[in-house]
């Protein structure tokens, strides 16, 4: 019960934008159905639905968040913006979104193509331990990694790219304590694909 | 009920292998059941400084808590690049004859053991270029150069490190599932929902055991060999995804296209997720897809009917199971599950010890 407590206490604390999923009554030792769908927020709400009402500001418009730092994981971000993305496809349901799989990338930018429903998966994988990723994309459209372990902790709410913040890109970092596959949940609108980079701290 | 085999067979196979002496290159004997011998296997099978950042061992890839795979969908080697296969499990890998995903002329773990230390399509631990300098260092380490001396060995060689991991992983595994002990005469091993589901998967509606039959529930019993497809793609006429296109890699032929090899189904609890690609997220999720017959993909890149696929097995066939009867046979898959292997501290990491 401690890792549900803590799973639900990192939900609130991060808005829901970060959340770790599943249970402690279904996961342990040789637990063969995890599934990390316990942090998966409203549907409804948008990254930019959310960021209103953190602010108390409606959801129109662009909303106040705090400005990130302007350093080498926020340029580095903000340089992708120049670049040509590789192209991916989501799947529309979380039991597949090992089909589709990606790592961080200093390099690459993705465009991420959604499913009808505006709600699509795919698997990150991040081969390290401890290891801090920034992930970045515009704030209409929200990004959620879901971890069955609870080994993923948002170590920067999301905010403003403070290298770029005039170009309406967001920022959020989680600090994966251990390696291992990811899944990553986007919302966004069906018919504009989804801009976003994983940018990994050496 | 375990078709041709049985474990007490299974374990006298294991002994003649294992009671083989064997000569090096290099001209010394070493006994391959012998205790010091695993015990190097056991340093070198956790050894970082065997990789080419230092950040791979084959305990790192095939780690003990995850039933000695990586819990990853696909694999990452020390170069970061995603593998094109999931991480197939030790345990009970000494009973295997074939031990890749793919290619049924890889046997023998002596052999396999090269494969990611020194492979480079893809790149595992990336070994290839280093490897002599790498031995020098441990040569030189006096830990190594203690078991060594327990050996009665000049120096570890590349000869030398592959036996010494091979008798490691021979040691990994067991017959103590709760349905072993079931089988042993204990009653009370497996639940009634367990014991429902063992009659399904050896049934002829389900045809389970057809294909994974044996003591190892991975190998079938009517065929000589042990590679197919299960439908679980149909992409353009029936293709599998890039670069995962089965025993077709190897043969070229059209009709082995996305046939991978019968995965064990002992341990399966600790070892998801599953198939060849690791895209069955779940147990459930691939009992869904062998009830409908194969697997319909309904979004992403990959869209199209694995059920309809035209290298697909005729035996894979819709089984109309309910939702009860998966319960049942998902309880009965699970009692092959030995979950003591994640705590046994012969097959722990050595560098790890604090004593």
């Amino acid at each position: 019960m401690m890792r549900l407590y803590k799973c639900i206490f990192l939900a609130i604390l991060s808005l829901n934008f970060s959340a770790c999923g599943d249970n402690a009554t279904s996961h342990g030792d040789g637990d063969h159905n995890a599934r990390p769908d316990d942090c998966i927020p409203d549907e409804s709400l948008t990254l930019g639905d959310m960021a209103g009402q953190m602010s108390g500001e409606p959801p129109m418009g662009r909303p106040q968040l705090p400005v990130g730092p302007n350093d080498a994981l926020a340029q580095a971000a903000c340089t992708l913006l120049d670049t040509v993305p590789m192209e991916l496809i989501a799947v529309s349901d979380l039991s597949s979104a090992g089909q589709v799989v990606v790592t961080p990338q200093p390099e690459t930018a993705f465009s991420v193509r959604l499913p009808d429903s505006g709600i699509g998966y795919f698997t990150l994988e991040i081969p390290d331990w401890s290891v801090t990723i920034s992930s970045s994309l515009t704030y209409q459209q929200s990004l959620m990694i879901l971890d069955d372990n609870c080994d993923v902790e948002q170590t920067q709410r999301l905010s403003w790219n403070g290298a770029c913040e005039e170009s309406g890109l967001t920022e959020q970092r989680h600090l994966y304590h251990a390696w291992g596959s990811f899944t990553v949940r986007i919302t966004g609108e069906a018919t504009e694909p989804v801009r976003l980079s994983f940018i990994k701290l050496d | 009920m375990l078709n041709s085999s049985s474990p007490l067979t299974f374990s006298v196979f294991l002994l003649l292998i294992l009671t083989t002496g064997c000569q090096t290159e290099a001209g010394y004997t070493v006994d391959r059941v012998s205790s010091p011998l695993i015990e190097l296997g056991r340093h070198l099978f956790y050894e970082r400084r065997l990789s080419l950042n230092n950040d791979r061992s084959c305990g790192i890839c095939h780690e003990q808590a995850k039933g000695f795979t990586d819990g990853f969908v696909r694999a990452v080697g020390t170069t970061e690049a995603v593998h094109p296969r999931n991480t197939l499990t030790l345990l009970n890998v000494s009973g295997r004859r074939a031990l890749s995903w793919v290619d049924p002329n890889l046997i023998g773990l002596e052999r396999q053991i090269l494969v990611p230390l020194l492979g480079s399509d893809p790149v595992e631990m990336g070994a290839s270029e280093l490897i002599d300098e790498m031995l020098d260092e441990l040569n030189g380490d006096p830990r190594y150069q203690e078991l060594l001396a327990t050996l009665d060995s000049p120096a570890l060689d590349i000869e030398l490190l592959a036996l010494s991991i091979s008798a490691f992983v021979s040691t990994l595994g067991t017959y103590d599932a709760p349905y072993d002990r079931y089988l042993a005469g204990d009653s009370t091993a497996i639940g009634e929902l367990a014991k429902r589901g063992e009659r399904l998967f050896f049934s002829h509606r389900t045809s389970c055991s057809n294909c994974h039959g044996g003591v190892d529930f991975d190998q079938p019993t009517h065929d000589r060999h042990g590679w197919f497809n299960t439908g679980l793609y149909s992409i353009d006429g029936g293709l599998y995804p890039n670069s995962r296109q089965g025993l077709y890699e190897l043969t070229g032929a059209p009709a082995d296209i996305g046939r991978f090899r019968i995965p064990t189904l002992r341990h399966l609890a600790l070892t998801g997720p599953y198939y060849h690609d690791g895209t069955g997220a779940t147990l459930r999720d691939v009992l869904s897809h062998y009830n409908a017959g194969g697997r319909l993909i309904t979004s992403g890149p990959y869209i199209g009917d694995g059920r309809l696929n035209p290298y697909k097995d005729h035996r894979i066939q819709p089984l109309d199971l309910t939702q009860p009867e998966l319960d049942e046979l998902e309880s009965f898959l699970l009692t092959l599950t030995d979950v003591t292997t994640v705590h046994r501290s012969e097959w722990s990491d050595p560098w790890l010890r604090t004593d």
